[in-house]
Parts: C-alpha cells; structure tokens; sequence
C-alpha cells in the first residue's frame, strides 16, 4: 500500500540578493495513514516551510527547487491550481499557531465553518448548519448554537483553537498539518487541545503532522519524530526510541538542555547557534555546534543511515561510534 | 526579617466605559476589575520566588505593583522594612536603584533608537554618579557580565536576536546594583537553546550578585529550575505557597495538581495524572463569593462556598482550601 504522504528529496530555497537562503534542503519524510509524526526543531530549521510546501503555498521570492510531495501516491507538484484546491482544507487540512490571526475577524465562526463544508463538501446551507454545529460540539465547545454566531475576539484563545480544529476537521481529512497548535495557550487548556487532537485523530483516522518545538509536546501525542536542524532532518525514530536512544548528537542536545517537572536537571544548553541559511557550507550544518565533528562532516553531508529497525539518522560521528561498540 | 514584605496588595481596575459611567449615574459602585485582590507573600535576601499560574491570573499585575508602575488599591508592600506602597515618584526615587524588572518582551522594552551602550547607561546616569569614563568602564563590566560581546556596543536592538535584546534588558535591570529584581516571564520570548542560557544567566547573576529574584512565569520547568519557593496564584489570589521541592513532589491544592498535571513531560513513559479543572478561567470581573475555584474544581464540596483562608497546614506551606486537611505535609 502506498504511504498517504511521502516527501522525497524536498528542496525550498528564498531568493534574496545575496543569495538563496536554504530553508528546507533534501528532506524525506514518510507520514503512514493514522499516525501522528513530530516535526521537532528550533525557530529557523525549516519547519513551518515544510508544511506550506506540502500544501504547495510557498510563495516566491520562495520556491521549490527540488523533490516532489506525494499524497496517497499523487505527486502534488504536477496537479493544476484547481486540483491543489480541492485538496487543500479538504484532505489536507492545517491548523497553525494563531488561531486568532487565521480567522476572519469579520465573519462569525460558525459560518466560516459552515461555508467551508458548502465549498468543499458540496453541502446545502442548511446541511452544513447542522454540520458545523456537529463539530463544534465535537471539540467541546460549550452552547454551540450561541458560540456559533460569535466572531473571534469574542472567544479565548483556547477556544478559537478549537474552533480552528473543527474547521480543520469537518471536510474529514486524511491529514492534518498542525503547526505549533499549543504555543501560546496556558498549559491547561493546551493540555486539553493536545487531548482532542489525539482523540480526534484516532476517531476519525486521520494523520497528524505535528510541528513543535516542544520535546514535552512530541513525547505527549506522537508516534514517530523526525528531529529537523537548519533546514534539514537530521533523525527520525519512533518516539520511544528518540527519548530512549537518540542517536544524533543535536537530538541529545535538545533533550538535554531543558528544565522538566518531573525531575531535577542540570541544564546544558546547546552550544552556538542555528547557522546562516544563506549560503551554508556544504557539509553537516551541525558541525559548528557539534561534540563529535570531525574533519569529514565540514566536507559533505552524512547520509541517512539506519540506525535501528524505523530509526534513521545522519551523523558520520554516530556511524564510527556504533562501528566502536 | 524578609527583604520584600507584601500584605493585603489589592488592585483594582475600574471598567470604565458605558457600563461604568451608567453605574456611576445611577449612584451604584462602578463596576471593577478585581485583577489582585488581598495577596500576601515574602522573598527573602537572596531567594528567588516562583509566580505561577495562567494568563489573566494577576501575575503581571503583582509585577508592575512591586516596581510601583502601578498604584495599588490598597494594602502595603515593605521593602527591607520601610513602606513603597504609597511613596511619591519623588520619595521613590532611591527605592527604583534597588528594586528592577525584567519584562517578558525582548524587543518592546528597549528603546529602538538607543545602541546597546545608550540603553545600559541609561540607568546609570540616573541613578549613579559616575562620569564619563566610569560609567563607560561600568557597561563594558555589565556587557561583560551577561555574556554580550564588545562588538554588540554600538548596535541598535534591531540589530541583534531576541536573546542578545533580553541580555542587554538583563544588564539594564542589574546596571545600578539592585538587590530585588523582578523577572516577568524573561524566557518565554526565546527560542528553545536560548532560554536555557538565559536561565542559566539569570542563576549566575542571582548567585554573584546574591540577588532576590521575583520570578514570574507559566513555564513550571522554569519555575522548578529557578525557584526556591513558589507561589501559586489563580484569579487575582494565592492558593498555595510551599518550597519549590515539596511543591512538585507532592501539590496540595487542587489548582496546583491541574497546573502540575497538565505539563506535558518529555518522557513518552511517563505516567500521567488525569486530574483536570472543568471549563476555563472566568473572568476577574465578578467573582463569586467562596472558593474561587468552585465551579471548575471536580473535588468542590459544599463547605467550598465559603471563602477559604490562606492557612498554615505544613512548616512552610501554606494552602487556601477547605479539604486539604492539617499536618498533611
């Protein structure tokens, strides 16, 4: 069976005038039916680019230089505007970090909802009434009929997330690409934003992109991580094997330079920081911030290797390592 | 006896606006935001307490009191023993060399149009009778001190990343040799590697210096890193102060155990308390009579309407609940 969504070899470069910066270099990434993937990494590593480019809303001076975005085994890349459109909100839907920034201000929320299910759903007025009244209730939104002719600033954060969530699921998408969805909101209503989407996701069967930078977040929701630096992957595992036995060095890093509540640390941060994408040098961009750097990674970048059955990293440093014990 | 002493603070915002001016038409209290509402708590010389709890709570609003960006409705904050709450700007004056903020955005706290070297005289001309060379030997001390290179002088804050803005706002804060600073959420702006350096700055700073922080954040990590004690607070009160240790080990309010329980932690095997608080913060405009958790706590009881106290129930440890019993800690 084809994987519903299989990124191979995606390269997304902003021209400037000094140059391409490259915010997204060379990345694979497999997302299964069901599943939800993390999408790990600091400000600047490429993240957020990845999903507007499965999406196809890179913009120029952005552009897609290489590689191609398959969803359930159609290379998106070659699909008409039209096409995209019918894909977009419908089977890929997105969920993003400002939820008050990406609703109509001046429409209510309720029929923001409803006139997506007409648009995509093929739904009568009325249908979609009823529909959209179904999903706000779904993401538990008290008194949904008032709630529905509320406009945003007359919710809470919390709130206009999950009604963002309900937009996002009512055409019932395959995927849903949901970027940084907790940033922002007090932890116990992203606690209870983490919990719908979780239980939405398994409902419903959708899979769930889920771009964060928080490692307390990925350990939370997802089922498999894929760990990004400056623009690219740099491991992916299973999300057990990533907290038990990360295997890159930047994955190690991140993990430890946190404060947790659930025990006392000594704090390391990482040392240096994310390099220009502009231009970058051709080898491991870690390798300036890196323990085990060694002459090979400032002259070309690591290959994928397989570390464990699922688990993949690019690390030379982990290579010689493994050959050692 | 502690450095800063804080008894009875109440802040109140009244609402204004149409509904305000009916009220005061009609001869009938205007309405108000009770933001801070009879709030007591200590820092001691060199303790750093923790100020947890969501937004809207009054965390803030604590913060501006004790640097007196505000007026505070009524109730007295003594710093080491002598009375600021009602001070004129004019009387406040020596207090401001002692007392400092650090405020939770980077970028809107510095002056866009003064370099680096400008925004960390700033308080030293005002406070400081140094000349020239001085004071300009005194930034390169501070620059030094938090870890800003001598090539950032001359730059303007456009110029630099959000954590090289919140170091040059460190060094600002710690410019006149303060004894109490108040940190309002310093680390929440930054990038993951950042914050942990910032923290890590921050403990130096505390450690050298032998400073008292008032550490305000939503981040309990931050917290539990930082603090020696905490204070819990929820719509505009305190509901549970304790050491940082005890606090994380064992939560006795029912707030606190939500707020714990609701960190997500960055073990997929860790095992999860499910306690949660029902619906979400009403607003500070009428609160009820009683326990202001009440409505949203699953463990409420009748008893629960009536307002509890802060009260002693451990060494140390102070919670404002009707079922947590005494001696429990």
């Amino acid at each position: 069976m084809t994987e519903l969504l299989e990124i191979s070899d995606l390269t997304v470069h902003f021209q400037n005038d000094q140059g391409a910066i490259e915010a997204v270099d060379h990345i694979n990434l497999t997302i299964r039916r069901g599943e939800v993937v993390g999408l790990v990494g600091e400000s600047g590593s490429g993240k957020s680019v990845t999903s507007f480019a499965i999406l196809r809303l890179i913009r120029p001076p952005g552009r897609v230089v290489s590689g191609s975005v398959r969803f359930e085994g159609a290379d998106l890349g070659s699909l008409t505007d039209e096409e995209m459109r019918r894909i977009r909100g419908a089977k890929i839907a997105m969920v993003s970090q400002s939820p008050r920034t990406a609703l109509n201000p001046v429409i209510a929320v309720g029929r923001q909802i409803s006139r997506l299910l007409m648009l995509h759903g093929g739904l009568s007025a009325r249908e979609a009434e009823k529909r959209m009244l179904e999903m706000l209730r779904l993401v538990g939104i008290p008194a949904p009929e008032k709630r529905a002719r509320q406009y945003p600033h007359q919710l809470s954060g919390g709130m206009c997330q999950r009604v963002m969530i309900a937009m996002a699921l009512a055409t019932s998408p395959q995927l849903l690409l949901a970027d940084e969805p907790t940033t922002g909101l007090d932890v116990s209503i992203a606690a209870k934003i983490l919990d719908l989407l979780r239980d939405l996701g398994a409902k419903t069967g959708a899979a769930i992109m889920f771009v964060t930078h928080d490692l307390g977040v990925v350990a939370e929701i997802c089922d498999r991580v894929a760990v990004m630096h400056a623009g690219q992957v740099v491991e992916c595992a299973p999300v057990r094997e990533l907290f038990h036995n990360p295997a890159h060095p930047y994955t190690r890093a991140l993990v430890r330079s946190i404060p947790r509540v659930d025990r006392d640390v000594v704090l390391e941060p990482i040392p240096g920081s994310v390099p220009s994408l502009l231009n970058p040098p051709p080898g491991c961009r870690y390798a300036e911030r890196c323990e085990w750097v060694s002459e090979r990674c400032r002259a070309s970048r690591p290959p994928m290797i397989e570390a464990a059955p699922d688990h993949v990293v690019a690390c030379y440093g982990f290579e010689e390592r493994r050959g050692a014990c | 006896m502690a450095l800063v002493e804080v008894r009875d603070l109440e802040m109140h915002f009244p609402l204004g606006g149409i509904s305000g001016l009916l009220a005061r038409l009609r001869g009938q209290p205007e309405p108000t935001v009770r933001a801070v509402d009879s709030l007591s708590f200590e820092v001691a010389h060199g303790e750093t307490l923790g100020l947890v709890g969501e937004s809207g709570c009054g965390k803030s609003t604590v913060a501006r009191c004790l640097v007196r960006l505000l007026n505070p409705t009524a109730g007295s904050i003594r710093y080491a023993g002598a009375e600021i709450a009602t001070l004129d700007a004019q009387a406040l004056r020596p207090f401001r060399r002692d007392i400092q903020m650090v405020f939770q955005d980077p970028t809107a706290s510095l002056n866009p149009r003064l370099s680096v070297q400008s925004a960390i005289q700033e308080p030293l001309s005002l406070h400081a009778d140094l000349g020239a060379a001085e004071r300009r030997a005194r930034v390169d001390e501070l620059m030094e001190e938090v870890g800003l290179g001598r090539d950032l002088r001359d730059r303007y804050p456009h110029e630099l990343s959000g954590g090289q803005r919140q170091r040059v706002n460190i060094a600002r804060a710690i410019a006149t040799n303060p004894r109490f600073v108040v940190l309002d959420e310093p680390t929440s702006a930054l990038d993951v590697s950042l914050r942990s350096r910032a923290i890590l700055l921050l403990e130096k700073l505390r450690d050298r210096l032998g400073l008292s922080y008032l550490f305000i954040s939503h981040d309990l990590a931050t917290v539990k890193y930082l603090a020696t004690r905490v204070a819990v607070m929820y719509l505009g009160s305190i509901m549970e102060v304790s050491t940082t240790s005890d606090l994380f080990a064992k939560p006795l309010h029912p707030y606190t155990r939500a707020l714990l329980a609701a960190v997500p932690v960055p073990d997929p095997d860790a095992k999860r308390d499910d306690f949660a608080l029902v619906g979400e913060i009403p607003s500070p405009i009428d609160v009820s009579p009683g326990c202001r958790l009440r409505g949203r706590c699953p463990l409420a009881k009748p008893v629960c309407a009536e307002r509890p106290p802060l009260r002693e129930v451990g060494p140390g440890r102070f919670v404002a609940c009707h079922l947590v019993s005494e001696r429990v800690a």
